[in-house]
């Protein structure tokens, strides 16, 4: 049994730094950019400290901005000991986890893109009115962030200082408070995914059930999100028809927050502070979640009676089962490989390797000392840029690689119709020989695919044409039976649903296709 | 205090706004459920009527439309039997819908080794569809039905220009509160449907669908 939760948490917690180690290493780059190159005046400037449009300005920084709810930690930090207003805090805070370019992409290729919109504007209208309540009402005076340790505010002077310092910032970032608020964020996710049995959540969500909602909001508060994971589930509820409202709060309290995320705003704000500002953000989460719940469901669904969207959420194993951390081991490998994730573990390693580093040197010499100290002489060709200046070129730069990384991300249509056919091929060999877990593995990657090979098109054209919409749709449904029938243990027709599933696979290919020829398919 | 009073003032419009929502959920439900027997509304929704492909489809409508302007009794519901699984149990279960049919060709209760040690229970159930939602969903469906089917773009948009068509048809009579008032209206429009049903039949010949 003890194996059974461990080995289960130990995956699920991968699973999560996983998704969440590029993200959280941007955290910390951007926090570190605001620190030594914007500095906090610049810092409060930019967030309009002093004009009226503060809220608004950190909702759209936090749009552009390619963070999740562990990733903001650090930025939200270097916000507070900046002294940015704790209201525009909060937007940008709640913002950032949200929405980025890439999930708001992918949120127009998964349902009406009218039902994106809406939870856009929502989610906007809970920012903006928590945002406005904590500034009048429940602000303190003080703005000392409890968690910001001894650290001094550096800006550092020009040229290898200045980037020396950003590095050190971003680097050390990973080695002070913000980890342990990360950290708790990872380790309540896994316990809470863990403490459900594999699939409990797939009934949970269905649009008769009152309290789907409630439940959601309840549940996926404590659980780690990423805006693009949350953003497919999303997808998934609206293709089979599961509660709108339920939806709404998954985004909201599933990508928006987590629990490290509130304990950094109850270390920073105090306790009853946090308390009325979850009160406040889960009511009005719930109240906007049932007033949308109908009119926004999509029309001509049939409800499936059940959901994979979240099997992720719930333990990862059966009970019962052998061989568990053999199991987990070629898991943990896989979802790597699948995910991408060996980059941002990466990146995170070594941030969390050099912080280190520093902290040995820091405890001899002061290092902020060095950066701010001016070179005696430059070279005549060095041109001193103010630190401002390049602060704002490396936040545009941010926002310019995170559209960049839009395009990488989806690419063209024949690039990944590539990839996809090879994983496609895997899955229908997969269900002709029988290998059910392979089938699982592969209809998650495959519907993950087609998805993405819509936005790629949307991207590059700005619209994407029923037909191709319909063809897309018509495979993932093919997809969901071939899973569904095979959940059930209904297995007679599967190697004629596997030929019904390349069958459409090649119609949605010569759909994508340039040249529309449907190879192997007779008229 | 006066914050309190804010915060509490808040609440209330939270509330007021979640009641807007349940107030708009008991009003569709009460619409949905005008056209649904009481054993559907178990389930309701459910699309285990839609047809397999498009020339199946065409045919239905076929039927239909000459049910509906021939001369006679209006065309009784339909029954469709279907099985309801019940996979794993408690906080974990849920359901899984087939067709009566599909379900025995797929193998019925005998199920596959690997899922014998998980809890399901099998429920056969039944619904009744009444021609005129019968008519609706399936008028509604043709565009996904014809997106699994060898059509080019072309043929598609046609085959969705016609369900847009045919379905303000009905929308514009589907206000007939009884059956004989809407097939009355519905013969009305009998030539322009059989002209849409005509060129659906064309396209059936290119989709590659069999019956």
């Amino acid at each position: 049994m003890i194996e059974y939760y461990v080995a289960g948490g130990a995956l699920r917690g991968a699973q999560v730094i996983m998704d969440a180690a590029i993200w959280i290493a941007f955290g910390c780059f951007i926090a570190a950019i605001f620190r030594n190159m914007l500095g906090p005046d610049k810092t409060r400037l930019l967030f309009g400290n002093e004009g009226r449009f503060g809220l608004l300005i950190g909702w759209g920084i936090g749009m552009l901005l390619p963070v999740c709810s562990l990733g903001v930690i650090p930025v939200v930090r270097e916000l507070h000991r900046s002294g940015v207003k704790q209201g525009t805090l909060i937007a940008f805070g709640l913002t950032a986890p949200l929405f980025n370019p890439l999930s708001i992409l992918y949120g127009f290729s998964l349902s009406d893109p009218v039902a994106i919109i809406v939870f856009s504007a929502a989610a906007m209208l809970i920012v903006t009115g928590l945002g406005v309540v904590w500034s009048k009402f429940v602000a303190s005076e003080s703005t000392k962030d409890s968690g910001a340790t001894e650290e001094t505010r550096v800006v550092a002077t020009s040229g290898v200082r200045r980037s020396l310092a950003v590095i050190h910032s971003a680097s050390t970032e990973m080695v002070s408070w913000s980890l342990v608020f990360i950290a708790l964020g990872v380790l309540v996710s896994a316990a809470t995914s863990v403490a459900f049995e594999h699939g409990s959540l797939q009934g949970e969500t269905e649009p008769d059930k009152v309290f789907a909602p409630v439940f959601m909001a309840c549940y996926v508060t404590p659980v780690y999100s990423t805006p693009l994971l949350a953003m497919s589930q999303i997808g998934g509820m609206f293709q089979h028809g599961n509660s709108v409202g339920a939806a709404f709060s998954l985004l909201i309290l599933g990508a928006g927050v987590n629990i490290g995320l509130l304990c950094w705003f109850g270390s920073a704000f105090g306790l009853r502070r946090v308390l009325i500002f979850f009160g406040l953000l889960l009511s009005m989460t719930l109240a906007l979640a049932y007033a949308m719940d109908k009119p926004l469901y999509p029309k001509g669904v049939s409800p499936a009676g059940h959901t994979h969207a979240f099997d992720i959420y719930t333990h990862p194993y059966h009970k019962g089962q052998d061989g568990l951390w053999a199991k987990t081991r070629s898991s943990i490998s896989e979802y790597q490989d699948k995910s991408g994730g060996a980059l941002g573990l990466r990146l995170l390693g070594t941030l969390v390797l050099i912080g280190s580093v520093f902290r040995l040197v820091e405890l001899r010499w002061d290092l902020n000392s060095y950066f701010e100290s001016q070179d005696q002489a430059a070279p005549r060709w060095d041109l001193a840029l103010p630190s401002w200046v390049i602060g704002m070129v490396a936040c545009i730069g941010l926002i310019v690689v995170s559209i960049f990384g839009a395009y990488l991300y989806y690419p063209e249509p024949e690039s990944l119709l590539d990839d996809l056919s090879a994983i496609n091929a895997n899955c229908v060999v997969a269900a002709r020989t029988g290998d059910w877990e392979g089938v699982e593995k592969w209809v998650v990657y495959c519907d993950d695919m087609s998805r993405r090979l819509e936005v790629g098109v949307f991207l590059r054209t700005g619209s994407i044409s029923k037909f191709k919409r319909a063809k897309a749709s018509a495979y993932r449904e093919k997809l969901d039976e071939l899973r569904d029938d095979i959940a059930v243990g209904q297995t007679s027709r599967t190697k004629e649903q596997a030929m019904e599933l390349l069958q459409s696979y090649l119609r949605m290919s010569a759909a994508f296709r340039k040249s529309q020829t449907l190879p192997g398919l007779s008229r | 205090m006066k914050s309190l009073s804010t915060i509490i003032g808040f609440l209330a419009i939270c509330v007021i706004l979640a009641g807007c929502g349940e107030s708009q959920q008991s009003d569709s439900d009460q619409n949905g459920s005008s056209k649904k027997n009481a054993d559907s509304d178990t389930h309701p929704n459910l699309s285990l009527h839609k047809p397999k492909s498009l020339s199946v489809a065409v045919l239905r409508l076929k039927e239909m439309h000459e049910a509906l302007v021939a001369d006679g009794d209006f065309p009784a519901p339909k029954t469709i039997k279907y099985v309801e699984v019940i996979h794993g149990q408690g906080a974990s279960g849920h359901s899984h819908f087939y067709s009566a049919a599909d379900y025995e060709a797929n193998g019925g209760d005998e199920h596959d080794d690997d899922h014998e040690e998980e809890h399901e229970k099998v429920e056969h159930r039944s619904m009744e569809i009444d021609l005129r939602t019968e008519l609706t969903d399936i008028t509604g469906w043709l565009p996904d039905i014809a997106a699994d089917s060898n059509l080019n773009e072309t043929e598609w948009n046609s085959v969705e220009a016609i369900s847009d068509r045919l379905s303000k048809i009905i929308g514009t009579i589907a206000a007939d509160e009884s059956d004989s008032s809407f097939r009355e209206s519905w013969k009305l429009k009998s030539k322009e449907v059989e002209s849409m049903l005509g060129d659906l039949e064309k396209f059936v010949d290119s989709s590659g669908t069999s019956k």
